[in-house]
């Protein structure tokens, strides 16, 4: 319950009797504008509170509450007797909060009190549930966004999900807890604790190096001119000393270096084998919805390019900071002790300098960038274009890739141009400046020796500190730009890192899967995107070792099915179950091995034919990878390969015709010998005769096992126990062929079309 | 499938007059030519080797060649190393890289040749048995030793170029 007050107190004055047991805060009015309204639902009805105004629908005036999508958001209505009311309208980021409102209104509409949802009595899915607790950080994100959040409140144990950015609310990433500021800390913790001696020797290593640098120009200097060579030194003609003392300075600053190269690269190597394996580690925890949700390119980059963005750190921001740091201090004092007016003298260009390079750095900068972005837009053209050759031949459009391989062509080549032309004009300028400083200095310092004001060893000291006192001062600027980088990919990679996974996996063992059994969805309603289910109420069953169909146009959400039972995904509503056990109490890898599945798109891994057949099952030997090929019919064709099983598939490879693959998929799942098979349009991409081949290998290894097959083939179904209609995410019939074909429904009508075509086509079924 | 591999008993070997292989079946069928296919030619080229018909139809999967009587198996080893005929290089002579192919002159156990391969990764391939599989601009393909019996210039230069 989380009404604001002041909501909850107008509520109550007004409407005293009203029991509120969700609420929903709707951020778009009817007429567009962007503002607050609540809603509640009690038993008594659903009360509407917008501008200080309370209108309560009564719950006889409501069979029940839908929401519909616009193009992002959607708007809530209330149904009655065939006519639509209008309640509320809400932008993307109160998708997945209506829905949840929804259906916590209807159930108290419906039933008069609030039930417990189905899944909050599964132990394990209650702690970090689909949508999970409220995460600490993302709450406070959720605070200075709007204190509103819709929540169901009858929805118990799932907490609701947090409002974070909009289009992402309804996912299971959000920003980490520890992302906000404290990066340094979480990627410390991240690294193996044997290994945290290395920073502090890199810190010793790096301030020792800088200590050295700072003393070498005072020894070679000051020291040498003013004590050793002048005739009334302290140590004069002592020139051996002298040089040993430089030539152990030098080598000091030397070691410290190397220690500190050597440790260093150690150390960003580890943090970046480390990090790419957490992160690689996330993207295999995490659920199918985390992957329908984001491209696998960009992915890849997090993986490659945050990870290596990060070691940016240690690279150079670590050490230019320290080591600059300790330079520019070093330095500073050493020449004000020195004679601290042509110190100040010297220094006074500095505040200007660094101006200078503080705009023209950015400018620089944005000149690559802007370079780098041309650079993939070409690259992605030439890719494009390459890897459509066959249509471009076919089309005969030659000409138009040409130019449109030209444009971006161009534009790289210009941004090249400026970049280098920017740093060729302006780095000359620059080094005039440090340059005619220096000549200041000696020319001030030569005027001043000429009155005997200053020694030789002073001005040579001096001159010396002011040449290493240039080069941190560029580098202080890029340092700002490189630490907002870093920050940027840690932040990336420790929100995929810290994701919590979607498909919670129950605490401890989990029950072993049943080896028999069947399968059943229950009330089964699940949605992709928020706001569009693919599935309603969607229930069905199989008996072990039964065979029944899917059937259905495409998009009806067949495919779905399968998802769920194979759980790629876990549904928003209802159960799936497993030999009566809920799947999201069972543990994963046994499901795994229960379950065999053939997808639509079969991917091939990278390895030879046999490994990929092999790849559920490692440990079989080669009689059983051939006598899965031979039941999936596969086996013929793989011999015809020059390297039989032995053929590397994948890029580089030997290629496949797309009933290849899918005979392979075949193959895969049945060597897998699972109690339970799952056929997704397992012969959708194959000629008839292939179609029939496989289709008598499919009945060959159905015996005995739980069937749930899909296909366009009503041939194939005719064998299934039971075949589902679905259609709009619902079942709409359901019963064997012979009596759904007696019913006049909507299976009658798609053979009857189907046996038409083959009609047309001249072929008989 | 294991149970249905044809031994000794099953399939017996002849050769022809044409220097082929007839195969004679317990039931009297008699098929001519047969040709032998190796089902894992890297990773168990002895094991099952599969019978089939000129057409091209398969006959069954062999039982392991060492049950089979020596002149049957002389008879399908002669066959295997025709189909999967691959000389062993004996000595590189010379080897010359230009515009991403390699020229090789070399020595190899069936005499001297001389051949271009694509400097490509699936052109140089790592063999369950260490040995190294070369295949050349049309096909062919030829035999190395182990990487680390290699001599070291060659070596590092073969891991240059793929």
């Amino acid at each position: 319950m989380t009404l604001p007050s002041d909501i909850d107190r107008l509520l109550r004055r007004v409407q005293p009797a009203f029991d509120a047991v969700a609420s929903f805060a709707a951020d778009i009015s009817p007429d567009g504008r962007l503002t607050t309204a609540w809603l509640a639902a009690g038993p008594a009805g659903v009360a509407l509170v917008r501008d200080g105004a309370v209108t309560l629908l009564a719950a006889d005036a409501i069979d029940r509450l839908d929401t519909h999508r616009y193009l992002s958001g959607g708007r809530l209505v209330a149904q009655h007797d065939g006519s639509v009311r209008l309640l509320a309208r809400y932008s993307g980021a109160r998708l997945a909060a209506a829905e949840e409102f929804a259906q916590a209104a209807n159930r108290v509409l419906r039933s008069g009190a609030p039930d417990v949802p189905e899944r909050a009595a599964v132990p394990a899915a209650g702690a970090t549930g689909a949508t999970g607790e409220p995460v600490p950080g993302a709450a406070a994100d959720a605070a200075d966004a709007e204190p509103v959040r819709g929540e169901a409140a009858a929805a118990g144990a799932d907490a609701e999900p947090v409002p974070g950015e909009a289009p992402t609310e309804a996912e299971p990433v959000r920003e980490a807890p520890a992302a906000g500021g404290r990066v340094l800390p979480r990627l410390f913790a991240m690294m193996p604790a044997s290994k945290y001696w290395r920073v502090p020797v890199i810190a010793v290593a790096l301030a020792a190096g800088a200590g050295a640098a700072v003393m070498a120009p005072l020894l070679a200097g000051r020291f040498l001119f003013d004590e050793v060579l002048a005739p009334d030194g302290r140590f004069a003609g002592r020139l051996l000393l002298a040089v040993g003392l430089i030539l152990l300075a030098l080598l000091a600053e030397v070691g410290a270096r190397v220690t500190w190269g050597w440790t260093n690269a150690a150390f960003i190597h580890d943090l970046e084998v480390t990090l790419k394996r957490s992160a690689f580690g996330s993207l295999q925890r995490l659920s199918m919805r985390f992957y329908s949700s984001r491209h696998t390119g960009e992915m890849m980059t997090r993986l490659e390019q945050d990870a290596s963005d990060i070691t940016l750190l240690f690279h150079i921001i670590a050490p230019s900071a320290l080591t600059g740091g300790l330079f520019l201090a070093g330095s500073l004092i050493a020449m004000l002790a020195l004679d601290w007016q042509l110190a100040i003298a010297a220094i006074l260009p500095f505040p200007l300098l660094f101006i200078v390079f503080r705009r023209i750095i950015p400018e620089v900068n944005s000149y690559f960038d802007r370079l780098f972005r041309a650079e993939a837009e070409l690259r992605t053209v030439t890719s494009d274009s390459l890897t459509g050759a066959r249509v471009v031949r076919a089309f005969g459009r030659q000409r138009r890739e040409l130019e449109r391989f030209a444009a971006p062509n161009r534009a790289a080549a210009r941004l090249g141009y400026l970049a280098d032309a920017m740093v060729g004009t302006t780095q000359p300028p620059m080094q005039l400046v440090t340059e005619l400083v220096l000549v200041a200095v000696w020319a001030a310092g030569a005027w001043a020796m000429a009155r005997d004001q200053v020694s030789v060893g002073v001005l040579v000291t001096f001159a010396g500190y002011l040449g290493r006192f240039f080069w941190p001062v560029g580098g202080l600027v890029e340092l700002a730009q490189d630490w907002a980088r870093v920050a940027t990919a840690a932040r990336r990679l420790l929100t995929l890192v810290d994701a919590p996974s979607d498909l919670p996996q129950p605490t401890g063992a989990g029950h072993r899967a049943p080896m028999r059994g069947g399968i059943a969805l229950e009330r089964v309603t699940f949605s992709y995107t928020p706001g569009q289910p693919a599935l309603r109420e969607v229930s069905l069953h199989a008996a072990a070792g039964e065979m029944i169909g899917l059937v259905g146009h495409t998009g009806a959400g067949k495919s779905t099915v399968i998802n769920l039972l194979a759980r790629l995904y876990d549904p928003d509503e209802g159960v799936v179950r497993l030999g009566g056990r809920d799947v999201r109490s069972l543990a994963a890898a046994d499901l795994g091995a229960r379950i065999g599945v053939v997808l639509q798109d079969s991917y091939l891994f990278l390895g030879s034919v046999a490994d990929n057949i092999g790849y559920a099952r490692p440990d079989a030997g080669r009689d059983r990878i051939v006598a899965a090929a031979m039941a999936a019919d596969a086996h013929d064709f793989i011999l015809q390969l020059p390297d039989g099983y032995d053929t590397e598939l994948g890029p580089g490879g030997h290629g496949l015709s797309g009933g290849q693959r899918q005979r392979l998929a075949i193959a895969r799942a049945l060597l897998l010998d699972p109690p339970i098979l799952l056929l997704d349009e397992a012969t959708s991409s194959v000629d008839t005769e292939t179609e029939l081949r496989i289709q008598a290998a499919i009945e060959r290894v159905v015996h005995g096992r739980t069937v749930v097959v899909i296909a366009h083939r009503l041939s194939t179904l005719r064998l299934a126990a039971r075949l589902y209609v679905l259609a709009g995410g619902r079942v709409v019939e359901s019963g064997p062929h012979a009596h759904l074909m007696r019913n006049g429904g909507f299976y009658q009508r798609l053979v009857e079309r189907q046996q038409e075509a083959l009609h047309v086509i001249g072929v008989g079924e | 499938m294991s149970g249905t591999r044809l031994g000794p008993e099953q399939i017996r070997f002849e050769r022809t007059e044409g220097d082929l292989v007839r195969a004679l079946l317990a039931d009297g069928a008699r098929h001519e030519p047969v040709d032998f296919y190796r089902a894992f030619p890297f990773s168990a080229p002895d094991d099952l080797v599969a019978v089939r018909d000129a057409a091209g139809t398969e006959l069954g999967l062999l039982a392991p060649l060492e049950t089979f009587p020596a002149a049957d198996r002389e008879l399908i080893e002669g066959e295997l190393r025709r189909r999967y005929f691959a000389p062993r290089i004996t000595v590189i002579t010379a080897l010359e890289e230009r515009f991403g192919q390699s020229h090789w002159q070399v020595e190899t156990e069936a005499g001297a040749t001389r051949f271009t391969v694509q400097n490509e990764h699936a052109n140089l391939r790592d063999l369950p048995d260490g040995t190294l599989l070369l295949l050349d601009v049309d096909g062919n393909r030829y035999r190395l030793a182990p990487r680390a019996e290699l001599p070291p210039r060659i070596r590092r230069r073969l891991e240059a170029m793929f």
